[in-house]
């Protein structure tokens, strides 16, 4: 977890100070129209409580530190679990202490940390805009103890995230491309390299032995089994191209969110796939780390402009 | 339909029930000046509250309380015939209070409640503004901030008073540090009328004290209250003696027997311009406010203080009626004074009862003849109060139609106005210009802080003869029939002679009716101090304060600016306090272990922040190896404390850091900073 670097404490009068401010006021007109002086004592006290109770408010939220894990991505609609830990630095309580996460907001209930007590949270904020976000900020705040000051400390927590388009949409994957259709590949590019295992054929002379698939033949329960060696490539299995363009009459958002339940899809089916948007192609591969980049591509995609 | 909206009750009980009792207790100083259902709904109100107190009661609909609001409204309106007013208004107050305490269920609310709270309070302080009274309001201020800090800081929920004990412990802690900010606004806010006053109808203070017409018993009736009715102090004399403490506070003209009344307003006297001669006595006096416009002065008073006047027959008048705490200076001259009687004043002093008894007149004729002169028939009388057997009574009976007739031939009970009236009566009669003088006599003096507290027991009547070449003389008849009513006061008189079972006066006594009179009279004199530094701290007041310590010309910006630069000083401690204080290892175990690592410190060998216990404990002992050994017991026995399932007892450990001696620096490090330096 690291620790995340926060901002100098900020206390301010909340809407509560309104209520105050007439009745401190009434107190007074009533101090001065009658010359009575206990009105004026009531009104002085009431008024030095109230600056007092600011200081306690400031005094508060000091000693406080929190560290977060760093943030796992989320589809739009989900929400981002964060995990955070907070601990008190001090020798009295911490009270009634309210986290709050920007830009998203969510509020969790109000918390205590007795003296030098860590606390560990899982929130859960809701998203509401696909993205890229550098990073997570949390505003802490508490009206202790009198209710009519805020104090506010914003944590910047040290973790950059992604917030993809939810995946939705209901078209069909694309029709895969059938193997080994592949003009584009050159005739004399070997046939049995790559990284994906593309299945068992028999070992010709003259090949590699370490290509020998040594595992199978202890298996064989024949007596003389024919060597078969492994055989790898990167083109073994059908491709899918998730092409933005394909998708042209859906507006900007269906496109990515169909796009994005594609790659889940392609995923879970085990297909090679490549991602063409306008602004990048990705070449076609698989695995978790490949869905990961399509993902951030879609989340990257450039916001429409704010309407005005 | 539901009357009942389902939401949720988010206050917490125990706040809640804080602050439902600081509202109770804050209606009850106003239950004499409220409709009294309007009161009782509110407490039913707060009970009903106080039942919904729990997570899933539901709270009333919003048509449910536009009706309840309305028809609160129209029951005032029907109670008062008008909605305006000093008194209608707060049971108004008090009704919202009843209707916002029972839909209250979001934290707003309750910050809105607590509001309303302190507002009660100062409603309680336009009528009673007493010490007593304001002890009171300070009770609720406490309870209203206990209320809404508990309601900021509840810590623990399972333990409801273990909580309370916590915020409880905050509040006083914000109260304290508050106190110096309350002491600067209430010396250097600058104190001004509003331009624009907001006239309310007075509130009805029942006008209390002396009235405008004598009658057998209204003096009586005063004399049975214990109230003071106002305090004073004599800058530049001992008090004088008991038998000249009158004090002056109306004079009647026109009798009929017993009964009497001011008369015509005669053209005031001229102010004496010798004010401060050998027999003159100066007076601070500290009036309580009784709405009528009466102001006391000890007899016969030479001047009269701002926005009075002094009356023909040698009374103050305020020019308004006191319905606030009057303070005021009065020079006054105990021996009679020769000054000519005006013939209109001869003749109203000289006008006769319209009826008298041929008995009467017999009585007084003859006792004229045996007595021409004006002295010695006074005398007579006087002695006939003695010797017939006239008793001193404060409930003499009513009389009847020959009052004056019954009083002096047979029934012969009295109280101070049946003597003063039937001795003035007879004076005229006799042709001796008379009238007679209401007031107060003595009063009991707190010689520790030097004053006098003059209580409505002490209420007065006597007569007064005008003899001419001497002028107006004082004639008491309660000194002749119960001379020990003027030795000791009315009130010790009245528990002498009228409760035979009550003890004897407190001060002859000891003991505890000493102890309790004693007390007594300490709490008069916090009362008396409050009165006069707290309430009668004025805008005058401020002023003389400020010319005292030398800032007469401070205007009311500069003052403002001058409050400003002198509250930041506490708050500057405040928060330096804060600084100071509540960031530290609280841990005993911790803090011990970094005090040892300060020893080392301090001997040029820090321990990075990163490092472990253990990693710090052999960089140190290679650095010391003279300390090693200790070292490692107290790294090792750290390490376990922290970390075994089964830690040892921890007192060793923190003997051991406390002997650890502060290592000094080895020949090495030495030498090293030597070459480095």
């Amino acid at each position: 977890m690291a620790p995340a670097p926060k901002s100098p404490i900020r206390v301010l009068p909340n809407r509560n100070i309104l209520g105050l401010s007439i009745v401190l006021l009434g107190m007074a007109y009533a101090g001065a129209s009658q010359s009575n002086s206990a009105a004026y004592l009531l009104c002085f006290a009431l008024a030095s409580v109230s600056i007092i109770s600011a200081i306690h408010t400031w005094a508060n939220l000091r000693g406080l530190s929190l560290s977060a894990s760093p943030i796992s991505p989320a589809f739009l609609g989900e929400s981002l679990s964060v995990s955070l830990s907070l601990t008190s630095h001090r020798s009295s309580t911490l009270h009634s202490l309210i986290l709050q996460s920007s830009p998203h907001g969510f509020l969790s209930p109000p918390l205590q940390l007795l003296p030098s007590q860590s606390l560990s949270l899982h929130l859960h904020s809701p998203t509401t805009q696909r993205g890229f976000f550098p990073h997570l900020q949390i505003h802490a705040h508490s009206l202790f103890p009198l209710g009519f000051f805020t104090a506010k400390q914003s944590f910047t927590l040290p973790h950059p995230y992604f917030i993809y388009p939810s995946p939705s949409g209901a078209l069909p994957l694309p029709s895969p491309l059938p193997y080994p259709a592949l003009s584009t590949l050159s005739p004399n590019s070997p046939l049995s390299t790559g990284d994906d295992f593309a299945g068992l054929r028999s070992w010709k002379l003259g090949e590699s032995p370490r290509h020998i698939d040594w595992k199978s033949l202890a298996r064989s329960p024949a007596q003389d089994p024919p060597l078969l060696a492994k055989d790898w490539s990167g083109f073994a299995r059908p491709i899918l191209h998730l092409d933005w363009h394909a998708l042209d009459p859906l507006p900007t958002e269906d496109r990515l969110s169909q796009l994005a339940r594609w790659i889940l899809d392609a995923e879970q089916s085990h297909f090679a796939y490549s991602l063409i948007l306008p602004s990048i192609p990705l070449p076609p591969s698989s695995g978790p780390t490949h869905a990961q980049a399509c993902l951030q591509a879609l989340a990257l995609h450039p916001l429409p402009p704010p309407t005005p | 339909m539901n009357l009942f909206s389902k939401s949720p009750n988010v206050l917490t009980p125990t706040p809640l029930a804080t602050l439902l009792l600081a509202l109770s207790l804050a209606a009850i100083p106003l239950l004499d000046h409220l409709a009294g259902w309007a009161a009782a709904l509110f407490f039913l109100a707060t009970i009903t509250r106080l039942c919904l107190s729990r997570p899933s009661s539901r709270m009333p609909s919003i048509p449910l309380k536009l009706a309840l609001l309305s028809a609160a409204t129209a029951g005032l309106y029907l109670s008062y015939g008008t909605l305006l007013g000093i008194e209608p208004s707060i049971s108004l107050l008090l009704l919202l209070i009843a209707l916002k305490s029972l839909e209250s269920n979001t934290p707003r609310d309750f910050q809105i409640l607590a509001l309303l709270g302190f507002f009660l309070a100062l409603c309680s302080l336009f009528f009673n503004q007493s010490l007593a009274g304001g002890l009171f309001i300070s009770l609720i201020f406490i309870l209203l901030t206990l209320a809404l800090v508990h309601f900021h800081s509840t810590i623990h929920p399972a333990h409801p008073f273990r909580s309370l004990a916590h915020s409880a412990k905050i509040t006083s802690l914000i109260l304290l540090q508050s106190i110096p900010i309350v002491v600067l606004l209430f010396l250097f806010f600058p104190r001004a009328k509003p331009q624009f006053v907001l006239r309310f109808s007075p509130p009805s203070l029942n006008s209390s004290g002396m009235s405008d017409r004598l009658s057998p018993g209204s003096v009586a009736n005063l004399a049975l209250g214990e109230e003071t009715v106002f305090r004073a102090e004599f800058p530049d004399h001992p008090p004088p003696p008991m038998h000249s403490l009158y004090w002056r506070t109306g004079v009647f003209w026109r009798g009929q027997g017993l009964e009497w009344s001011r008369g015509p307003r005669f053209t005031p006297e001229r102010r004496d311009s010798s004010l401060f001669g050998p027999d003159t006595i100066r007076q601070k006096i500290l009036l309580q406010p009784h709405g009528g416009s009466w102001l006391f002065a000890l007899d016969r008073p030479l001047s009269s203080p701002p926005d009075s006047s002094l009356e023909a027959g040698g009374f103050i008048q305020s020019l308004h009626p006191v319905r606030q705490q009057l303070q005021y200076q009065v020079v006054s001259r105990l021996s009679p004074k020769s000054d000519p009687l005006p013939d209109d004043q001869r003749l109203e002093a000289l006008r006769q009862p319209s009826k008298i008894s041929p008995r009467l007149r017999q009585f007084v004729d003859s006792s004229r003849q045996a007595n021409p002169d004006d002295r010695a028939f006074i005398k007579a009388i006087l002695l006939y109060f003695h010797q017939e057997h006239f008793t001193y009574s404060l409930d003499p009976g009513t009389y009847g139609s020959d009052a004056l007739d019954e009083f002096l031939f047979t029934r012969r009970r009295g109280f101070c106005e049946h003597y003063a009236a039937a001795l003035a009566s007879i004076l005229r009669i006799a042709n001796i210009p008379s009238r007679i003088v209401v007031g107060y006599h003595g009063g009991e003096y707190n010689a520790r802080r030097r004053y006098l507290i003059v209580r409505q027991a002490d209420a007065h009547a006597w007569c007064e003869a005008y003899i001419d070449g001497t002028g107006w003389i004082r004639i008491d008849p309660t000194d002749v029939i119960a001379p020990d009513r003027l030795a000791s006061g009315s009130l010790s008189y009245q528990q002498d002679h009228h409760n035979s079972q009550s003890p004897p006066r407190p001060s002859s006594s000891t003991g505890w009716l000493q102890i309790f009179h004693d007390a007594q009279l300490a709490w008069d004199d916090l009362s008396y101090r409050w009165d006069l530094r707290i309430l009668g701290f004025d805008e005058e007041s401020q002023r003389s304060f400020l010319a005292r310590l030398g800032l007469a010309s401070f205007d009311w910006p500069k003052l403002l600016l001058l409050l400003l630069l002198s509250s930041t000083l506490p708050l500057a401690l405040l928060i330096l306090w804060f600084r100071s204080h509540s960031i530290a290892p609280t841990d005993p175990l911790r803090l011990a272990y970094f005090r040892f690592c300060q020893k080392f410190a301090a001997a040029g060998l820090p321990r990075s922040p990163n490092e472990s216990p253990t990693h710090f404990g052999t960089r140190a002992a290679t650095h010391f190896p003279h300390l090693a050994l200790a070292i490692k017991e107290i790294t090792s026995t750290y390490s376990l404390l922290r970390y075994s399932p089964t830690p040892p007892p921890p007192h060793p450990f923190l003997r051991a850091v406390k002997k650890f001696p502060k290592p000094q620096p080895s020949p090495v490090t030495t030498a090293k900073n030597r070459s480095t330096a």
